[in-house]
């Protein structure tokens, strides 16, 4: 078959000359090709252009005489050329749709039709063009839709798709398949390519979005970050992006837009969530208090150790003014505290402030003191200020409790003027005595008192020594040395008082036993140790002969969950300021100047107390008397 | 006259201490001396036998129960008409912040503990002469 391919208009080939066409038939279609909307056009076979009318002009942005000669593929969107320039190359009558890119870059969607001829053995075949853009009344939306299409293709790493709702034709370009490692061929340009490889997790999601976009007749933007399995079975995160194109009714005509694979964006985003519950862990675990400060000056987070050691709710602090968290940190602080939160400052908190929110039932009676396993009066905080260079936070405070350190300083220092004191009364004796012994005779008698009394200072000295040991080995939290066995509480008692008036001839203790009491699982040795030792402070602080009343207690519902021994005296009393410091080592009550000690006692109880995971209660009244109870569970530990 | 009465009258020392054991040891280091001894147990009764009794030596613990210690005596003493009687402050505390405040409240001498009972006689005796000497 032979094969020509024939021109029409100004630059009229032999060929068709040969065919003698009538000047009339010759104008008509002239006439015809110049006014037609649809691009006409022929080409050789080798794809170069060797005819197009006028409408070519309007649609490419091309002059006439420059698209001439040239190859129809120039014109082709590249993703397109391999599937539609064979084609146009065809030989048979053809319908396709093809994207071209016009002189201003924009991508126009096209319907291509092949003409084929043959009359008298010779083939003649045109082309047409047809704007599939142009069907779109809505000039305004297709000049959007060109916009966001343009924006799109410029990104070479997206996946280009194009859905016309009229013929219900899908177009997925290679670059969308090849995103999800196919060639072009592999996959077919349908829906159900998309929908098949939907995670599960979203298929129901993306559905939802889709028909919520379409039906919502004033959107024309859709967007949504889904997954899509790929050929190798992995899924990849993409952001579909579209735009979608109405008619003037609000009918959908069709919607297109890309795919961006994002999964790298996801990677990212989720090692930066994981690094942020990493990061949120880290602060909330954090023994310091930490505040962070935003670049407006105001408070963006406080960690749960911050609301802790001040009793303060993030509700109240959050959004407030450096300033205004100043004060309030001014507010439940001692007097002495600094005028600014910069590094080196020391807050010390009011005991009040800690205190009110850990034991709500404070100062019930007027004139009662009363106090929990208090340990430490005062939280001191000392604070550090980090400036950071992020976007979102500006300052990080960071509030150290370092009141161990600053009770560790204290104790030294107590135990420097409380137990020196101690020891260097019977050491006076001693040394002072001694000395007398030495430069002087005395007769047999005195003698023998100086003697008793040395030795007097001597079994002092041992006592307190023993004390010091004693706290040490329970503060070594030797579990070895404590033994743990089912005890009746009533016996133990009985042996912990027969004990103490063993020692302390002349002392009145009525015991009461009030509450029945279970069986308990402690280390009776250590209970009555306790007892000893609680009982030797009522004793010393009450005045002679006056009555010392011990008590077992029980509180919970039906049986008794905690189980006390109070020990009841009618001495001194303390007030609350000492009761803060009870269970400090080596303080000692502002009234207990003319009786021995160097202040341990307590803080072994609390020791021992503390092992059965119990604790203690103490109520004082200055001048009245004191009552301490000895909590612990009812139920095995 | 006046002046040999009083001389022949025994000088009075007041040992104020709220240990008994202490007392008792200073009482023995002084027992066979000059000196007739008074006791008192804390700042209050130590003042009221100052004004009873107008002792010449008052030998003073810092560190005592109650309303007035023993920096709170001497400073009361020493601003009183009883002013000439001499001071020494006996204290467990050694530090230098006490011995300023002894000196500031007016102490004639301080002496820490435990002590030399040997020493004190010496101090006491050299102080008590130094008295003597300032009123001839």
């Amino acid at each position: 078959m032979k094969n020509t391919c024939d021109n029409f208009g100004e630059d009229v080939p032999n060929t068709l000359k040969q065919r003698e066409l009538s000047t009339a038939t010759d104008l008509k279609l002239k006439f015809f090709l110049e006014q037609s909307s649809e691009v006409i056009f022929t080409v050789d076979l080798h794809g170069l252009i060797t005819f197009v009318n006028p409408a070519w002009s309007l649609l490419t942005g091309y002059a006439l005489n420059e698209s001439m000669g040239k190859s129809i593929r120039d014109f082709i969107h590249p993703d397109d050329v391999s599937k539609c320039f064979p084609l146009f190359l065809g030989e048979q009558n053809n319908c396709f749709y093809v994207k071209f890119i016009t002189k201003q870059q924009q991508i126009v969607l096209l319907g291509a039709s092949i003409h084929v001829m043959i009359e008298d053995n010779v083939l003649t075949k045109f082309s047409s063009l047809v704007d599939l853009t142009g069907q779109i009344r809505n000039q305004e939306a297709l000049k959007k839709s060109n916009e966001r299409f343009h924006l799109a293709i410029t990104v070479a790493v997206d996946g280009l798709w194009d859905w016309n709702a009229i013929t219900q034709e899908w177009y997925l370009s290679p670059r969308w398949k090849q995103m999800l490692g196919y060639n072009d061929d592999e996959l077919t340009n349908e829906l159900a390519t998309w929908t098949e490889r939907l995670h599960p997790d979203e298929a129901a999601s993306v559905d939802y979005a889709l028909k919520s976009a379409l039906d919502d007749v004033t959107n024309d933007d859709y967007q949504l970050a889904h997954r899509l399995k790929n050929k190798a079975g992995e899924w990849l995160w993409v952001l579909c992006h579209a735009k979608i194109i109405r008619d003037q009714q609000g009918k959908v005509e069709r919607m297109a837009g890309s795919i961006t694979d994002i999964s790298l964006l996801k990677e990212t985003e989720k090692q930066l969530n994981n690094r942020q519950q990493e990061l949120d862990a880290i602060i909330n675990l954090s023994p310091d208090g930490i505040v962070t400060i935003n670049h407006g000056g105001c408070v963006h987070s406080v960690n749960a150790m911050f609301l802790t050691f001040t009793g303060l709710t993030a509700q109240g602090l959050i959004g407030k003014t450096q300033a205004q968290l100043l004060a309030t940190l001014k507010a439940i602080s001692l007097p002495d505290c600094p005028a600014e939160i910069t590094t080196g400052s020391v807050f010390k908190l009011l005991p009040a402030s800690i205190f009110a929110h850990l034991a709500p039932q404070v100062n019930e009676g007027v004139g009662k003191n009363k106090v929990v396993n208090q340990l430490s009066s005062s939280r001191v905080l000392k604070v550090n200020v980090c400036e950071l260079s992020t976007d979102v936070i500006h300052t990080v405070m960071y509030f150290q409790d370092i009141t161990q350190e600053i009770e560790i300083d204290r104790m030294k220092y107590d135990f420097l003027t409380n137990a020196a004191h101690e020891l260097r009364t019977p050491l006076s004796s001693v040394f002072g005595f001694t000395e007398l012994l030495i430069t002087r005779q005395f007769d047999p008698k005195t003698q023998q008192d100086i003697f008793a009394n040395l030795h007097h200072q001597a079994q002092f000295l041992v006592k307190i020594l023993n004390d010091i040991l004693e706290l040490a080995k329970i503060e070594a939290r030797l579990s070895k040395e404590f033994h743990l066995t089912q005890y009746a509480l009533d016996a133990v008692i009985k042996e912990g008082i027969a004990l103490f008036t063993q020692e302390h001839t002349g002392c009145v203790i009525n015991y009461l036993a009030t509450a029945e009491v279970p069986w308990l699982f402690i280390d009776a040795e250590y209970i009555k140790q306790a007892l000893f030792q609680v009982l030797s402070n009522a004793l010393k602080f009450s005045p002679e002969g006056s009555m010392i009343t011990v008590d077992i207690v029980g509180r919970g519902e039906g049986v008794y969950e905690q189980v006390g021994i109070a020990i009841k005296d009618v001495g001194v009393g303390m007030t609350q300021n000492d009761l803060n410091h009870i269970f400090e080592r080596f303080w000692r009550g502002s009234n207990t100047h003319n009786i021995a000690g160097i202040g341990i006692g307590m803080a072994l109880v609390h020791e021992i107390i503390n092992f059965h995971r119990g604790h203690i209660e103490i109520t004082s009244e200055p001048d009245v008397g004191t009552e301490v109870v000895l909590w612990l569970n009812a139920h095995a530990i | 006259m006046t002046d040999n009465i009083v001389s022949n009258k025994r000088p009075k020392m007041l040992v104020v201490d709220d240990n008994i054991d202490m007392r008792s040891l200073i009482m023995m280091t002084f027992g066979s001396s000059v000196f007739e001894l008074l006791e008192a147990e804390n700042g209050q009764d130590a003042l009221k036998i100052i004004v009873k009794e107008q002792p010449d030596i008052i030998l003073l613990d810092v560190m005592m129960p109650g309303e007035v210690d023993g920096i709170d005596a001497c400073r009361i003493v020493k601003t009183s008409v009883y002013k000439e009687c001499c001071v020494i402050l006996l204290t467990a505390k050694g530090q230098k912040d006490d011995f300023q405040k002894g000196l500031d409240a007016g102490a004639d001498a301080y002496v820490t503990k435990p002590f030399s009972p040997v020493a004190l006689i010496e101090i006491v005796n050299t102080m008590w002469a130094q008295k003597q000497q300032a009123k001839t």
